[in-house]
This record gives C-alpha cells, sequence and structure tokens, in this order.
C-alpha cells in the first residue's frame, strides 16, 4: 500500500458471538526500510465480533516500510502475521511520470537504475535514499499521493529488492528517439567499441577511468507508446560502466 | 559572481587541458612536472570519501591553480600571428590532446573528457581570452570559466570567474554579439552529467572588464538543445508533462533575442522534434 491508501486486514475472532477490540503488534518499528529518508507508523483499528474488518493508514507521506503486524484480542495473540510494503511514494511517482503507459518491466527497470545507485559512493556520492535519489535526476508526479497499480507492486518488488536487478548494473536511463535508436541499434549489431554520438545519452560514465559507459538495451521494455519521433524506438535504454578487464567491451550490449 | 581573488568559493578543477606540441605556433611548458603533479594531488582526491569537505575543496583548488598556471604557461608564451590562430592553436591543442589521450600516467582518474575551450574576444588593444574546462571526480565534473587579459606587467593572467552554474555539466562555450556597455558576452551551456533524460543547463555570462556574472540562465531542459544565430538563442527541449501523457509533439522551441540590455523570450512553440 501507499501512504495515501487505506488498507483492509481481516482477523477472525472465535468464538463468534463475543465483541472484542483488536490490538495490533509490529505497527512502529519497520522490519526493514531499506534506501529511505524515514519510517512510516501504521495506523491500525478495528473492533466487534466474527470477522472483523480492520482499516490501515500509513503516516508521514512519503516515508516507507516493511512492517509485519500480528493482531490480539481479548488476551489472545493471532498465529498468523500480515506484512504490509509501503514503499517511497516518489517511486511510485517517478515510475508513473516517466513510464505512464508502459509496460511493468520497463517500470522496474527504471526503478532499478535508481537503486544501483544506492549507497555506490564511487559514482553516485551521498546518493542513499529514493527520496533523494531521484529529484532532479528523473521526472516524478507529486500528484500521485496513492498506491496506482501496477506502479505500487513494480516499485513494491524493486524497493524491497525481491526483484533482481536485470538491468546489468545500469544506474542511468533515456528515451531515445527513433533517429537516435537506428545509431544506437547500427552500433549493436556492429559489435562496435566506439561510442556512438548523437544518441541522446545521459553521458554517465563518461568521466570514470577505464572504457567509460555502454548502453544496455533491454527487448523487455518495450517499444515507446510515445509517438512521434519515438514511435519504433524502445521506451528507454539503459547506460552502465563497463567493465575495465579484458579486452575493451562492445559500446551497446543486449541484455534480454 | 566571483572575482578571482575569493578563493574559498573557487571550486577548483582538474584538468583536462594539455597543450601539446600539436599547436606549432605555440610554445609550450613541459607537460612532466605538471602531469606529475597534478597526479600526485589526484592520488590524495581519490581517496576523499567526503566530495565536498574542506579537504576536497582544498585538493581541487590546488588541481584548478595548476592548470591555471599550466594554461597561462602556454598562452604567454605564444607568439600567434593573430587572435584567430591563437583561438585556433589553443583549440587544436586541446582536441589533440584529447584525441590521442597523451596523458597515459592520468588515465586511472578519468576516462572520456571532451570539454575545454578557449574563445578570443577583442578587449581593448589586447584580447581577452574566455577559458572553460571540465573537471571530471568520479562520475561528476567541476566546470571552470574564466576569463584572462592582458595584465599591464605583461602576459595574460586570470581576473574572472564564474560561479558553480555549470558544475557538473558538459561544458562548452560561444561568443554572443556585445550590448550597449561593450562587456563581453558568451554562452556556456552542457548536458548535465549523469543525470537521467539528459537535461541541459545554458548561462550567459558577461565580463565587464573586473568581474564575471552570470546575467541569465536555463537549468534542467530534458534531452535539451541549444543553438545560436547572431543574437538569437534557440532552445528546443522535451516538455516532461506532456512526455507522461503520451500525447505529442513533445517538444518545446523557445527563441531569445538578447538585447543591449539583457535576454528577452522572443517566442516559444511547441515542435515535432529538436
Amino acid at each position: 500500500m501507499s501512504t495515501g491508501d487505506t488498507g483492509k486486514i481481516t482477523v477472525t475472532v472465535t468464538p463468534p458471538g463475543v465483541a472484542e477490540t483488536l490490538s495490533f503488534a509490529g505497527t512502529s518499528s519497520p522490519t526493514s526500510n531499506p534506501n529511505s529518508s524515514g519510517a512510516v507508523t501504521l495506523t491500525i483499528s478495528g473492533s466487534g465480533s466474527g470477522t472483523i474488518t480492520s482499516s490501515v493508514t500509513a503516516s508521514p507521506t512519503g516515508n516507507s516500510g516493511v512492517y509485519k503486524v500480528t493482531a490480539s484480542a481479548g488476551g489472545a495473540t493471532s498465529t498468523n502475521s500480515t506484512t504490509i510494503y509501503i514503499p517511497p511514494q516518489i517511486l511510485i511517482q517517478m515510475m508513473y511520470a516517466e513510464a505512464n503507459g508502459q509496460n511493468d518491466s520497463c517500470r522496474e527497470a527504471l526503478g532499478l537504475a535508481f537503486r544501483n545507485r544506492m549507497g555506490n559512493s564511487t559514482y553516485w556520492p551521498g546518493v542513499t535514499t529514493y527520496q533523494g535519489a531521484i529529484p532532479g535526476q528523473a521526472s516524478y508526479n507529486t500528484s500521485i499521493t496513492t498506491g496506482v497499480q501496477n506502479y505500487l507492486n513494480d516499485s513494491v518488488a524493486v524497493w524491497s529488492s525481491s526483484l533482481a536487478d536485470y538491468t546489468g548494473g545500469s544506474g542511468c536511463f533515456w528515451s531515445p528517439t527513433y533517429a537516435q535508436w537506428q545509431t544506437v541499434q547500427s552500433a549493436l549489431s556492429s559489435g562496435t567499441t566506439t561510442f556512438p554520438a548523437n544518441v541522446g545519452d545521459p553521458g554517465c560514465y563518461k568521466t570514470v577511468s577505464g572504457y567509460g559507459p555502454q548502453i544496455v538495451y533491454l527487448s523487455s521494455v518495450g517499444t515507446s507508446t510515445r509517438g512521434g519521433t519515438y514511435a519504433g524506438a524502445p521506451a528507454f535504454l539503459f547506460e552502465r560502466k563497463r567493465a575495465t578487464t579484458g579486452s575493451v567491451p562492445a559500446a551497446v550490449v543486449q541484455l534480454n | 559572481m566571483r572575482t578571482h581573488s575569493c578563493k574559498q568559493t573557487v571550486y577548483a578543477s582538474l584538468v583536462p587541458v594539455m597543450l601539446v606540441s600539436a599547436a606549432a605556433r605555440l610554445q609550450l611548458p613541459s607537460e612532466q612536472p605538471f602531469r606529475q603533479q597534478l597526479a600526485s594531488v589526484y592520488d590524495r582526491l581519490a581517496t576523499m570519501k567526503e566530495w565536498n569537505s574542506a579537504e576536497d575543496l582544498s585538493l581541487k583548488l590546488q588541481v584548478k591553480e595548476l592548470t591555471n598556471s599550466y594554461i597561462l604557461g602556454a598562452i604567454n608564451q605564444a607568439t600567434p600571428s593573430s587572435a584567430g590562430s591563437l583561438e585556433h592553436d589553443l583549440n587544436e591543442s586541446f582536441s589533440q590532446a584529447i584525441g590521442h589521450m597523451s596523458m597515459e600516467d592520468l588515465r586511472k582518474y578519468w576516462g572520456d573528457v571532451h570539454y575545454a575551450s578557449v574563445l578570443v574576444a577583442p578587449w581593448g588593444e589586447q584580447d581577452a581570452l574566455v577559458v572553460g574546462y571540465m573537471i571530471p571526480h568520479g562520475n561528476t565534473s567541476l566546470d571552470v570559466i574564466e576569463v584572462a587579459v592582458h595584465a599591464s606587467g605583461g602576459g595574460y593572467q586570470f581576473v574572472a570567474e564564474g560561479g558553480r552554474e555549470m558544475e557538473n555539466h558538459a561544458l562548452q562555450l560561444t561568443l554572443m554579439p556585445r550590448g550597449s556597455s561593450q562587456a563581453i558576452r558568451f554562452l556556456a551551456y552542457g548536458q548535465r552529467l549523469s543525470a537521467n533524460q539528459s537535461p541541459v543547463g545554458v548561462v550567459l555570462y558577461q565580463f565587464d572588464g573586473k568581474s564575471l556574472a552570470a546575467t541569465w540562465s536555463r537549468s534542467d531542459l530534458r534531452q535539451g538543445a541549444v543553438n545560436t544565430q547572431g543574437n538569437k538563442i534557440i532552445l528546443t527541449y522535451q516538455d516532461a508533462s506532456h512526455f507522461e501523457k503520451g500525447t505529442p509533439p513533445y517538444f518545446l522551441r523557445e527563441e531569445y533575442e538578447l538585447t543591449s540590455h539583457g535576454v528577452k523570450l522572443a517566442s516559444k512553440r511547441w515542435v515535432d522534434s529538436k
């Protein structure tokens, strides 16, 4: 769920005829909260008898956390727990702004690019949170205040690290026009080690030692839904640092 | 606005500006001591964990001073036949140095560095030199923009430098027509490094003989392009909100006119592409 959502937890109290007020453990401290500027606090309340549906909210807005909550009633504690994932809202907002209308793999890959920057002090000094990483580096739509699907699920997969990195460690991305894509495609086909010019790439890793940047093409991100000059081009291309051992790696690679 | 004396605010640099023997008219100072000194400072910079600490800035300042000293050494030994040949020779030197990567002992610190240039503008009885270069550090860069004029005691000296407006940008420079004050005006522009969707920044600087001031700027123009045409500055960039909606046209084209006193937006319209 998102900090803008109201979630639901259903608890069944037995015997069914006894009225109880539920309490929940585990609402104040997250079991984990990777790469976030702050944790939320959950508010869950419910009472009644039989099957009780409790509302769940999380605040403050924009914070995050993974919570494992367990219900209690009448001195008895449930043997089951519910895990609640609340990703940084800015991750959802970034995926919406950059990849509205694109597929899950596309949105996830954008999130992975940011995840790859975390704690990488060589190339992204000081970047440890999504709240710090995204502003100035990509668009994000602040009017998206709830857990819009599938952006929410995509964000949780990236943020919680349940999704393995399939971008090959890429830290940057851009949307090529079709003309730029043709240039990249030509370099990909030829296997050239010369970085193609005028392709609109973000210039990541250009100033570091070694062989410089490498363009990563992921077919899974699909083609752009934008139309116009973007028609026929991949929704995004990615950029990572070339390996520094062995012979000079190709300037463009395809990873899926 | 800063002057050369404000060293505490100077973001020093690093220097890809190697003037090599390819410039036939220039008699260059020896490269080797310069390279060794630079490598020594970089050895210390490479261990820095806090990139904006006082020590970090101090080391970068050393790099910049080394670089400036080398540049002035080259310029002051030059005997070009004209301002145009000086500009040509200096810029050719830059490209030669970058082209064959003669700085092998410095390659462990930085990679692909393309952005360094000198503009020569008439200034009184001598020329003024607008010098810009970027100092890569990790996945960022420090961009140095300075103006050198002929000092009364002989030889060029840097007398003013720009602020940090173009920091972390792939620096490019171009002269613009002068205003009524006859101050030198030039654009610094380039893509912000390592930012997704390739945003571009542009700054108009003005040198009045004493100081260098940023008088107009635009920043973070997604997938942006900067062009000039006489006294016009033409910016084309992707509008993020349209991109989000997925409804072309995605690009905005803004045309600015330099007036005697500043910059005026002349037109703004949607276009299909850059």
